[in-house]
């Protein structure tokens, strides 16, 4: 269609149209089966939205007349699709790599990954919301009430995403007592959120639940390192290495985060702040 | 001095209060716009809600939740916050919120009449109307919004104000004649919108075409270009061809030019080669001359047509006036010729010599590597076809020109996928996707490698001579395919056999193939999709789409077949 576009848009505008409502169709079609967000990876996600903003900027163009930035938003719209397509793909070759279902000792470890960057995420609001209360003398306004509750949410989305684990992964199974201890603090957590009460010790407990993460991580790594190597001596210092680059990971890992993005731009700054300091 | 100091804190602390206070205040708006930008309307309204609580004066969380009440049809809630809000708002906008509020309930009298009082207090200002009319534009009230635009130009003394206003608005109304008087009288004066009255001009013209005549007479009384260009435009919409054509002859040869090249762009064809041919002939100039024999040959090698190609391509190589040392490398004729030569011998007669003897001929006029790097991508293809793939392995890695990279990269992919290396095929696909990822090869080489993947042994064996046939532009490629098809039973290989087909300029055998009775539903879809648009009679193509949209209302083709039955204003989709 590209290669149609001459000076007058109007020669597409139609086709792209069609195009546009096909693909929501295609989509709503695609996320009518619940299980199917499990699978695709987030970038999915990132690529659709490109792709759809590269039309509704097409449409808006042509409703005002403008017509210079067409062709470049159909080459976003190109790309958007293309990539939509090969993450697909990618999904369908490796099942296991999508946003947390899957099975295997890989699949895992990004579950946990993900969930120590979400957890941070968390961990920093909550911080950022008890000094918040500390500056109004304790008293707690509507407005944080709100956001402790979608807090509290957040929190229980993350326990049951690890209960499932548990559930379905074999690899979880094999460590299940430490799992489990997640989510026992983490639904000690959840209930504190849901009453509104913030405290030192919740803070702890938040804490606590990243390194248990963390925790979790290294011990399949180590596994798969050791089942790797067979009778093989490992290299500590390769190992510790690994554990300090945790944090550096995450960090890095965060800023792309779809959860990261949706907080306001102070919320976000904080988080940064937070991961520095970690990282120190 | 004390005193300084106490003052100086007080300030600081009323400052870090106030900053504080708008600190709350503007996250919270963030979020509320995020959730509005997100159509997430529940959560905003609850987060503009929230804001009013503590800044029960915020103005713009008042307009805002306004906003979503009426976009949400909750005008009972509308109104109670117009009312306890009001006091919050100027006299101007709560006025302007109340007439909204009537209009979207349903009341345009009392809605007008409160727009009477309104217009005074503005003191008639232009935009006042303008503000209003798009109110009453919300429900479809028309006959208020053409009544403000006219009341607009006798208030104000400028008959010619709101002329593109009316005629959209007319448009929607379906006043056609109304909405085209004023569309020729706004384009008279602002011509640079050419595109867009064409635009609108057609969807006229598509609800009824009776009205094409009137705007020939106002072409015919026109001194403008511009409108005879509209008329011309207009008239090709309509698939008479050659009376655009004379129109066209007409005018500047500039427009002319623009015209067939616009039409070439759009595959119509149609008028496309006429309007080539006549260019081709009135021009003195050899080079301009034999440039539009070329683009006559390129659209006769398009739709499939070689001999007719054949017979320009040896006028502009027999021409002796190309071949005097100031024409050789002008416009790029004398080399886009003969690589197109080399194209349609290949069609015509399946030769790869004598293709090779055309790009070789070629190589003579190239005046910089990326022309000669070019040629040798071209090369690849006929190494291909040879199945010498390590010969043009070697010939891929010897191309370094930049604008050349996306298009050799994909001969590499396609290179490692037909002689059978699956795994570095995928590897180069990857590579591909991470380095051109908006690139025009990415979809193909998807395609083609998932093809490979799910053929087993003698089928992908098939399937990649049935290729390097295509590649050939051989007709046999498309039965190749479907020979393949009847052994594996994959209804996906047929729908790429009729593309084939389409892509030779073999409708016939495309229809023929769209015969199938498809078992998949996807694919039974598209086939119905590519069947609509191989037919030519209009009446039978409306036919075609009602009955697929009956029985099939949310396929994922659906909105192309509504495309064809659209009606005026669809140049912007809800979203």
């Amino acid at each position: 269609m590209r290669n149609r576009l001459g000076a007058d848009p109007y020669q597409v505008v139609n086709d792209l149209i069609a195009d546009y409502e096909g693909i929501q169709v295609s989509l709503n079609r695609l996320f009518s089966v619940p299980q199917v967000s499990m699978f695709v990876p987030p970038k999915f996600y990132i690529d659709m939205a490109d792709a759809n903003k590269g039309y509704r900027e097409i449409f808006i163009n042509v409703s005002e007349l403008q017509y210079t930035r067409i062709p470049e938003q159909m080459g976003a719209i190109q790309k958007g699709l293309n990539l939509m397509v090969y993450d697909l793909i990618q999904t369908l070759n490796n099942p296991s790599a999508g946003a947390g279902g899957g099975s295997g000792m890989q699949s895992l470890m990004q579950m946990l990954g993900q969930m120590s960057q979400e957890q941070m995420a968390l961990n920093m609001l909550t911080e950022q919301l008890m000094m918040q209360l500390q500056q109004q003398g304790g008293r707690m306004s509507a407005a944080m009430q709100q956001q402790i509750q979608k807090l509290a949410g957040e929190q229980d989305r993350l326990t049951e995403n690890l209960k499932r684990a548990l559930q379905n992964n074999p690899e979880a199974q094999k460590q299940g007592n430490a799992i489990k201890q997640i989510i026992d603090e983490a639904e000690a957590i959840t209930r504190q959120l849901k009453n509104n009460q913030l405290s030192q010790d919740l803070l702890q407990r938040q804490d606590r639940i990243i390194s248990r993460l963390l925790d979790a991580t290294r011990s399949i790594n180590k596994r798969e390192f050791s089942e790797k190597r067979k009778a093989e001596t490992g290299d500590p210092s390769l190992r510790q290495k690994d554990v300090g680059e945790d944090y550096d990971a995450l960090r890095r890992k965060a800023m792309l985060d779809d959860a990261y993005r949706s907080f306001p731009p102070a919320y976000q700054q904080v988080i940064l702040k937070y991961l520095k300091l970690l990282n120190e | 001095m004390t005193k300084k100091i106490l003052f100086c804190a007080l300030l600081l602390g009323a400052a870090f209060l106030l900053l504080a206070q708008y600190n709350e205040r503007d996250i919270l708006s963030q979020q509320a716009f995020q959730m509005l930008a997100q159509r997430q309307f529940g959560e905003a309204e609850k987060l503009f809600l929230q804001i009013l609580e503590k800044f029960p004066n915020d103005t713009s969380s008042v307009l805002q939740l306004l906003n979503i009440y009426y976009q949400t049809s909750q005008l009972d809630k509308a109104e109670s916050a117009l009312n306890q809000y009001r006091r919050v708002l100027t006299p101007a906008q709560a006025t302007e919120q109340q007439i909204q509020l009537l209009v979207l309930q349903g009341k345009p009298d009392q809605a007008w009449e409160l727009s009477q009082g309104y217009l005074q207090q503005q003191n008639y200002q232009e935009n006042s109307y303008r503000l209003l009319a798009s109110f009453f534009e919300r429900r479809g009230f028309y006959d208020q919004v053409l009544q403000l635009y006219r009341d607009a130009r006798v208030k104000l003394g400028k008959p010619e104000l709101f002329q593109l206003e009316i005629a959209n608005a007319a448009l929607n109304y379906r006043l056609f004649d109304q909405a085209l008087k004023e569309y020729l009288a706004w384009l008279d004066k602002n011509p640079a919108n050419l595109y867009f009255i064409n635009n609108q001009c057609r969807a006229i013209l598509k609800e009824d075409p009776t009205r094409l005549a009137a705007i020939g007479d106002f072409a015919a009384k026109s001194e403008n270009p511009v409108i005879k260009e509209l008329y011309a435009n207009l008239l090709v919409a309509q698939n008479q061809y050659s009376q655009a054509l004379e129109i066209y002859k007409a005018l500047p040869q500039d427009k002319l030019v623009r015209f067939a090249d616009e039409q070439y762009r759009a595959a119509n064809d149609e008028v496309a080669l006429p309007s080539y041919a006549y260019l081709a002939e009135t021009s003195p100039d050899p080079v301009s001359k034999n440039n539009y024999r070329y683009l006559q040959a390129a659209i006769q090698f398009r739709d499939g047509d070689h001999r007719a190609a054949d017979l320009l391509l040896k006028q502009i190589i027999a021409d002796s006036l190309m071949l005097e040392r100031n024409n050789l490398q002008r416009k790029g004729i004398n080399l886009a010729a003969r690589k197109l030569m080399a194209e349609n011998t290949l069609a015509l007669s399946k030769d790869m010599d004598s293709a090779q003897y055309w790009y070789t001929q070629a190589r003579q006029f190239c005046t910089n590597s990326y022309d000669q790097q070019d040629i040798d991508l071209a090369l690849v293809r006929l190494l291909q076809i040879r199945q010498d793939y390590g010969q043009a392995e070697t010939l891929l890695a010897s191309v370094s020109d930049p604008d050349l990279a996306e298009r050799r990269d994909y001969l590499k992919f396609s290179n490692e996928l037909m002689r059978g290396n699956t795994e570095k095929a995928d590897s180069l696909m990857n590579d591909l996707v991470i380095r051109y990822p908006g690139g025009d090869y990415i979809n193909d080489a998807i395609y083609q490698l998932m093809f490979a993947l799910g053929l087993s042994g003698g089928d992908r064996d098939s399937f990649f001579s049935a290729y390097r046939l295509m590649l050939l532009q051989d007709s046999a490629a498309v039965d190749s395919l479907r020979s393949l098809f009847e052994r594996n039973q994959d209804e996906e290989l047929l729908i790429l056999a009729t593309e084939w087909a389409i892509l030779l300029a073999d409708k016939a055998k495309a229809r023929e193939l769209l015969q199938h009775q498809w078992q998949d539903n996807v694919c039974s879809e598209y086939a119905a999709l590519l069947s609509l648009l191989l037919t030519d009679d209009t009446s039978a193509e409306q036919r075609m789409a009602r009955d697929f949209l009956k029985a099939n209302p949310n396929s994922i083709f659906a909105p192309k077949f509504r495309q064809n039955l659209s009606q005026v204003n669809s140049t912007r989709p809800q979203f």
